[in-house]
């Protein structure tokens, strides 16, 4: 008995002391600079437009308001990181993770001063550690066991963004929207204006020396993801297949509104196409998943195949940014070369 | 003579399980992706325990967060699994008397994966009142417990090989049923995700989502307690047990209603976890022999030990990554195991002691 209510009073005295000093007076002159930060934040407000998005992110539906602009940004995607980049927000960056391939040639000075945080996605912790006030990626990167869930972003001030071009009705024009609402968030509209003028252009030059392609001369595209026993193309719902449409292709699976999707080689077969879009990334390497296609006894018989007409497409350029200029002008080069002589 | 060894066997068990336990906490807070200050980390304990800034805050605000919000929750959380999939072995095992019997025989992972996708499809906000994953795994794997409950049943009994069959169909059925949800999904992406709620990690630990799995815990463990004799002529079998006065249709229903909700608790929070389950009981019967009431008392320390440790090389043998638990748990949990089993006079109670 003796020892616990000694304890007892040793913790009432840690207590006390805890207590006494929380409670010291402020320095007078603490609390004038108080007042002209508060000033200072006033006038900031004025100028920044708060700005508002929904997201349905899985199974909830979360409103986010940016009410100053981020200071501290992490992408956890390597479309998110250059699209930051591409607005010049560099010095607005603490943190980026997770590249597919390398960074695109035109940021590689900007990003290597930007701290990598992991290879993949890193953990919740290493997020937290850098105390970031903009998140940013791929959505699977809003699931509490891959790196934390958007309302665990919210409790602990950071504001989630997801761009609308990763979701199922992505297009070049969502693109466009996310580039002018990443303007807004971060005061950088010029800026973004600039971008989004400066890929019409180009895409508008590309899409000039193409010229007028009618229906019957359009060229007939499958694009190939992946997959042995059955195909995994790409679809007619999300950015990837604005692409093929962009560079003035007819894709064969069209038809289905989802961004990619898992079709049959019998399907492939009695639709036909003239050639072949290889989508380029991961482990399995473009000559081995060529091989495959030339070697499938099914496809002998295909326009593309007895042709040999196939294309390489990186699947970072078919990701939503200014690489889809890149992936726009690769692609409209293979389908029509004799127009690029 | 004998009966003082024991004893004292017993207080040298407790004594370095309670020591080892501590360890493991004090281990689990300190260590992480991040590295963080050892003495930080534990003025920002004693400050939130108090409720008072004992200790000048000095350290970032990023700190805290991880320390109080993510570590803390996280190791309660390993606590509360560990010893609740270890619980409900138990149970499973004496419901089934199969010693390969493990709390997600019943098809219940299967249901609570079915549950994440189908809040994840139909909206959680349309679905249910409340809005998240976890919940609707919940509400999976209890619907699933109870359709196998109803199945198995005949004539008002059902027998253990029912049970686990019955289990497995049921499964088999829900995998079918999440497949064909994510076929036909339009964002296909979207929605597998959602199956990476149910990979077991504890990575989702938060301090609201504690309190209700830890009181039902308790509640199962308390069962276990009182009810322990009746547990152990279980294992003899219906026959036996039915001779020895023992109501085995209570035995069965209320270890059924239990543990069901029991898993269901931790898979939502947890996602599936692999092996805890089923080889922390048998390490205890190693330790104590298998009386239910010592199954059960010992389970509770060496579980939550066995997942601290599991979680702790997840979160540092890959920094800035963290590995899957699973991966953990099995690689290092069956060698440990099959040693076990065969250097021990091993026995699982009943007959083929």
């Amino acid at each position: 008995m003796k020892k616990i209510s000694l304890l007892l009073i040793v913790v009432l005295m840690i207590a006390f002391t805890g207590c006494s000093s929380n409670e010291a007076p402020k320095p007078v002159d603490e609390e004038i600079k108080n007042v002209e930060v508060n000033d200072e934040e006033l006038q900031e407000e004025k100028t920044y437009k708060p700005v508002t998005f929904n997201y349905d992110i899985y199974d909830n539906n979360y409103e986010v308001i940016f009410e100053k602009a981020p200071e501290r940004a992490v992408t956890l995607s390597q479309f998110m990181t250059e699209m930051l980049l591409a607005l010049g927000l560099e010095d607005r960056m603490v943190g980026t993770a997770y590249m597919d391939n390398e960074i695109y040639p035109e940021f590689k000075e900007a990003y290597e001063s930007i701290p990598i945080l992991s290879d993949k996605y890193p953990a919740k912790e290493v997020l937290f550690s850098v105390e970031p006030d903009f998140v940013s990626g791929w959505r699977s990167a809003f699931n509490e066991k891959r790196v934390a869930s958007a309302s665990e972003m919210m409790e602990n001030g950071m504001n989630p963004y997801l761009a609308i071009s990763i979701g199922g009705d992505g297009s070049l024009e969502t693109v466009y929207e996310d580039f002018r609402d990443l303007g807004k968030i971060f005061e950088v509209e010029e800026k973004a204006e600039e971008v989004i003028s400066k890929m019409q252009t180009e895409i508008k030059s590309i899409q000039d020396k193409v010229g007028n392609v009618s229906d019957e001369e359009m060229i007939k595209v499958f694009a190939y993801d992946s997959g042995e026993n059955e195909p995994f193309a790409v679809a007619g719902g999300g950015i990837s297949g604005d692409i093929l449409r962009q560079a003035k292709a007819k894709n064969i699976f069209d038809d289905i509104k989802k961004g990619y999707a898992t079709v049959s080689w019998e399907e492939v077969v009695e639709r036909n196409p003239d050639m072949i879009v290889i989508v380029d990334y991961g482990d399995t390497d473009y000559d081995t998943k060529l091989n495959f296609l030339k070697q499938h006894p099914a496809l002998k018989g295909l326009n593309a195949v007895k042709e040999e007409r196939f294309v390489k497409i990186g699947l970072a350029d078919m990701s939503p940014g200014i690489r889809n200029v890149k992936a726009i002008e690769e692609l409209a080069k293979g389908f029509y070369p004799e127009k690029f002589e | 003579m004998k009966n003082l060894d024991n004893k004292l066997y017993s207080a040298l068990l407790y004594m370095t399980l309670s020591i080892g336990l501590i360890f493991s906490i004090i281990a689990s807070i300190s260590l992480g992706a991040v590295r963080l200050d050892f003495n930080d980390v534990w003025k920002i304990i004693a400050n939130k325990m108090f409720l008072n800034n004992i200790f000048q805050n000095t350290w970032n605000i990023s700190t805290e967060n991880i320390v109080w919000n993510l570590r803390f929750p996280r190791t309660i959380l390993a606590i509360i699994a560990g010893s609740g999939l270890s619980i409900c072995g138990i149970m499973m095992q004496a419901l089934t008397k199969n010693p390969l019997a493990n709390p997600y025989i019943l098809g219940i992972s299967s249901g609570a994966s079915t549950g994440a996708v189908m809040v994840i499809i139909f909206g959680g906000s349309r679905l249910f009142a409340l809005q998240s994953v976890s919940f609707g795994a919940f509400i999976g794997a209890l619907f699933t417990s109870l359709l196998v409950f109803v199945l198995a049943r005949k004539n008002g009994v059902f027998s253990s090989t029912r049970l686990v069959l019955t289990g497995v169909s049921v499964a088999a059925l829900f995998s079918s049923i999440t497949s064909f949800l994510i076929f036909t999904a339009k964002e296909v992406s979207k929605v597998r995700e959602a199956l990476f709620w149910m990979t077991g990690s504890l990575a989702g630990a938060k301090w609201d989502r504690l309190l209700w799995p830890a009181l039902w815990l308790l509640v199962c463990y308390l069962f276990l307690i009182i009810f322990s004799r009746g547990l152990n002529s279980l294992l003899l079998g219906e026959g036996a047990a039915t001779t020895l006065g023992v109501n085995t249709k209570f035995f069965k229903n209320a270890i059924l209603f239990l543990g069901s909700i029991l898993t269901g608790f931790v898979v939502s929070m947890t996602g599936v976890i692999g092996f805890v389950g089923l080889i922390v009981p048998h390490i205890s019967r190693t330790l104590v022999g298998s009386d239910h009431r010592k199954v059960a008392a010992l389970s509770i320390f060496i579980g939550p030990i066995l997942l601290i440790w599991a979680d702790v090389l997840a979160r540092i043998l890959a920094r800035p990554e963290e590995i899957p638990i699973g991966i953990i748990t099995a690689f290092l949990g069956s060698p440990f195991f099959i040693w076990l089993i065969r250097k021990s006079s091993y026995s699982f109670g009943g007959k083929d002691g």
